[in-house]
């Protein structure tokens, strides 16, 4: 219960550090919801033109992408040190964790929220949902709800898992923007669609190496129940919360081996 | 209790600490000094893991590795110019209040030794503000109340009168020698001052290139520092050299000579009159030898050093 208060406290003080600069939080925060918006809107604009991809019409494909936008909304505001890790150690910002009498991934989560980004994304997040759940056809009942929830926690789990296995590859490797850019931007990006649109090779990537169908694609097909999902097993939907906590326990385990190395070698 | 033996470091194809071996004993103070280069950072660095030895072995309560090891992450705090411990974004308050929770300090407790050091330290004003907006000094003051409103039972302190004005250093070092008075942690404290440390260290280390030069108390280290008289001196007509006179140490640029001189040996009467007879005197500073000189003494086991 102590470590619940801290991080109470940390995120309050995080938010607490940005509003000494309201305004320029504010403004920061409407740039990005309406550069965002903006990927959105052409998106939107070129569906117009087509009924369906792949059977899903246009209010289904932004429930898909409201899933992507409001995990990412907490992502941020609980790993936003972990996405910039390597800048942290480049600005020697790392160095002075070390000696806290707290654990380093802790810290890590706690001590930063990128309170902008976090604002942009959740508000165009719950926008999007707002926009497209009425319309897809979603029964809300305490099943539903629970289930949403735990897809939408399993979905924070599994990016903010991707940011620390690619926080822990720094203690190997100088460089390792690249390898996030990849693993994360990237594949962020395909799943913006239903994964059924792509070939076999971005499919595979999606579902077993850097597994964002389980955050958006899996949980969405739970309400929606399109017929592309005949080509996937049934049980994805249902173990899809779980895979965010494999994949969170995973990146843990890595982190643990490798911040051993990092002591025993040294910076 | 620390205890290092035979350490060594390299960096960079240098060696900045050669074989270094000591114990402290729980609850002592001690001051490590050394001018700049001389591998007192290094060494702190070293001792609380943020550095590995290539040699050697270290231990703090018995337990090998600080790092990852929050219970003894627990009993030390770090303070240094190059490693602040307060948040930059958040304001010093914030930051003290982390430092509460972290170091599980009583509430109670935190508060009166908050308003003492808030007294102590004159940082009331900085309570409200980011370390950003903060001057060096003023930074330094709130990292030093970091340290202290933690207490745990080993603080260690890396050039923290750095950048503090004359007044503020005197009320800082006062603070320190009462704490230490209360022998309430193990103090490491470096500075490149000999001033500072005589008041506030039992026990000192000299470094120099890595190297303990000197390790014992702060008396021995006077006894065989303080017999030394410094004279710096314009003369006119310039003299050449001093050879006739048993001199450590001297040095002569054009008019302007600096003369290390042991009083037991040579009073600085009996220095004045031989300049007297051979010169007019422009200007006269007597001084005791700086840490330079001192480090110069000793590592020359006392003997005369000419340069």
């Amino acid at each position: 219960m102590g470590e619940l208060r801290i991080a109470v406290q940390s995120l309050k003080m995080s938010v607490q550090a940005r509003m000494q600069y309201r305004v320029d939080t504010l403004v920061a925060s409407i740039a990005v919801f309406v550069r965002e918006s903006a990927n959105i809107i052409v998106i939107y604009l070129a569906l117009l033109k087509f009924d369906a991809i792949n059977g899903w019409n246009v209010n289904e494909m932004l429930f898909l992408f409201s899933i992507l936008f409001l995990t990412y909304a907490v992502v941020v505001s609980l790993f936003a040190d972990l996405r910039d890790f390597s800048r942290m150690i480049r600005e020697g910002r790392f160095d002075r964790l070390l000696v806290r009498p707290r654990g380093l991934l802790l810290q890590l989560i706690l001590n930063n929220a990128d309170v902008i980004a976090s604002v942009g994304h959740g508000t165009l997040g719950i926008l999007l949902f707002l926009l497209s759940a009425g319309r897809v056809g979603i029964e809300w009942n305490p099943v539903t709800i629970l289930y949403y929830l735990c897809a939408i926690i399993g979905g924070v789990l599994m990016q903010g898992g991707i940011f620390i296995i690619c926080s822990a590859l720094s203690f190997y490797f100088v460089e390792t923007g690249s390898i996030r850019s990849i693993f994360y931007w990237d594949m962020r990006r395909f799943a913006g669609y239903p994964i059924s649109i792509y070939n076999k090779l971005i499919q595979t990537l999606l579902m077993y190496v850097v597994p964002f169908a389980f955050v958006n694609y899996f949980p969405a097909q739970f309400f929606l129940r399109k017929p592309d999902m005949a080509g996937y097993n049934e049980a994805y939907i249902y173990i899809a919360p779980l895979v965010g906590v494999f994949v969170y326990l995973l990146a843990y385990l890595f982190w643990r081996v490798s911040v051993r190395r990092y002591y025993s070698t040294g910076n | 209790m620390i205890v290092l033996r035979n350490v060594w470091k390299t960096r960079g194809g240098r060696e900045v600490l050669r074989d270094v071996s000591f114990h402290i004993a729980p609850l002592e103070s001690v001051g490590i000094i050394g001018l700049n280069g001389a591998g007192k950072t290094t060494l702190l660095d070293t001792i609380t893991g943020m550095l590995k030895p290539d040699g050697g072995f270290i231990r703090i309560n018995g337990q090998e590795r600080v790092l990852g090891n929050t219970g003894l992450c627990r009993d030390l705090v770090y303070i240094s110019g190059a490693r602040p411990q307060l948040w930059e974004e958040l304001k010093v308050r914030a930051s003290f209040a982390h430092c509460v929770e972290m170091y599980r300090v009583d509430r109670r407790i935190a508060e009166s030794r908050l308003a003492g050091l808030v007294q102590a330290f004159l940082i009331g004003p900085f309570l409200e503000r980011t370390p950003g907006s903060l001057s060096l000094g003023e930074r330094m003051r709130c990292e030093l109340a970091y340290a202290f409103l933690a207490a745990p039972p080993i603080i260690l302190l890396d050039e923290v009168t750095l950048g503090l004005d004359v007044s503020i250093r005197d009320r800082v070092l006062r603070y320190l020698e009462e704490y230490k008075r209360q022998s309430r942690s193990t103090l490491l404290y470096t500075s490149n001052r000999l001033s500072e440390v005589e008041g506030l260290c039992g026990r000192v280390l000299m470094m120099d290139a890595g190297s303990i030069i000197f390790d014992g108390s702060v008396r021995d280290m006077l006894e065989r520092v303080s017999p030394l008289g410094r004279m710096e001196a314009r003369v006119s007509p310039a003299i050449p050299d001093f050879e006739d006179l048993p001199l450590e140490r001297y040095c002569v640029d054009g008019e302007q000579i600096t003369l290390t001189y042991d009083k037991r040996k040579l009073d600085t009467a009996q220095l004045l009159r031989y300049l007297m007879a051979r010169c007019e005197i422009k200007d006269v500073r007597l001084s005791e030898p700086d840490l330079e000189e001192a480090v110069r003494i000793i590592y020359g086991g006392g003997q005369g050093w000419k340069q």
